[in-house]
């Protein structure tokens, strides 16, 4: 699927780079909302990250004809957007936020699925999302890189200019994370529910 | 076992990822990006240099030029120049020209003071082109 939909991207690029300016625009509706989800996770408020990720958009028009294809275009692209979120924090002098949350492993992975099941869809969503803003910003694309892109560790690494190894490492510290964060969480809303019933 | 218990961990989270999706940009992403590009390649073709005598226009130059150097070493030309003396060129010394200009009396002082207010002028010149330059760049 990624690599046909890569000869897709290549075939709108050749004619944006022949001057057809709004074959562009199919690039932008495939990529919009991922472009815009990272700059989101990165930069936590919504009209900094409209700004961010159609500065991103810009930036990767004018920037085209450098783009060679040796990477997925996505990847490329997701690049510029992680690039252009780091420099919109430096320039507005706010850091990348860390969480320092201690991982204990104490949680029940069946036990997990089990709560997260029998809570009405909405309410999972919000609490997942809720979740998902504990983890430091990079740890969050991550995740969505990995789990929802479907990207390799290796792309992954290309994108954020780690090594793939680093980002296994938080891959994995992210998600024990996120399950232990959820566990303390959908246990006592599933009993608040249930209590309320 | 704990090989399974990793897998199942990948498994809820690629779930509960999946789940929440991506977020969405405003309705009007598409269409405000797309003016700002417009915009952009708009100034692109705007500032694009573009050499004031095209080459074409230094062909037809230097041909002319050629053309009219052979013509002054080896053409044949009548010079019956019976226009140029009808146009009585020759008493144009009699008029005395620089004669005729008023002559304007300066004093010194304001004479080194324009002088240096030319040269100020000048150097103000050259930072305001740097300021420009930085300013577009």
């Amino acid at each position: 699927m990624t690599t046909m939909s890569n000869n897709h991207d290549q075939q709108y690029i050749d004619r944006v780079l022949s001057g057809d300016t709004h074959a562009f625009e199919v690039l932008i509706e495939r990529y919009k909302h991922m472009v815009y989800t990272l700059a989101f996770k990165m930069v936590g408020i919504k009209e900094d990250a409209e700004e961010v990720a159609q500065d991103v958009f810009l930036k990767a028009f004018t920037a085209l004809n450098t783009y060679k294809g040796e990477a997925k275009f996505s990847t490329w692209l997701y690049k510029i957007a992680y690039y252009r979120s780091l420099d919109y924090l430096k320039k507005n002098k706010r850091k990348v936020r860390t969480s320092t949350i201690d991982i204990s492993e104490e949680y029940d992975v069946a036990a997990l699925e089990g709560t997260l099941d029998a809570l009405e869809s909405t309410e999972r969503t919000q609490m997942i999302r809720e979740a998902m803003e504990t983890l430091a910003p990079d740890d969050s694309v991550i995740i969505t890189l990995y789990y929802f892109e479907e990207l390799s560790l290796k792309e992954i690494a290309k994108v954020m200019d780690l090594t793939p190894n680093n980002v296994k490492v938080r891959l994995f510290r992210s998600r024990s994370r996120l399950a232990e964060v959820l566990s303390n969480t959908a246990e006592p809303e599933m009993i608040r529910q249930y209590g309320s019933k | 076992m704990e090989a399974n218990k990793d897998k199942k961990l990948d498994d809820l989270i690629r779930k509960s990822v999946k789940e929440i999706g991506l977020e969405s940009p405003s309705a009007d992403f598409t269409k405000t990006l797309l003016s700002k590009i417009d915009v952009s390649t708009q100034i692109d073709t705007a500032t694009a240099y573009k050499p004031l005598i095209s080459k074409a226009g230094w062909v037809v130059l230097t041909l002319i030029l050629v053309a009219l150097s052979g013509f002054a070493l080896y053409g044949n030309l009548d010079s019956n120049l019976a226009w140029l003396e009808k146009m009585n060129m020759g008493a144009l010394p009699e008029l005395q020209l620089m004669d005729a200009l008023p002559n304007l009396a300066v004093s010194n002082i304001f004479f080194y003071g324009f002088l240096i207010f030319g040269i100020f002028a000048f150097i103000q010149l050259l930072f305001f082109k740097q300021r420009l330059d930085r300013q577009y760049a």
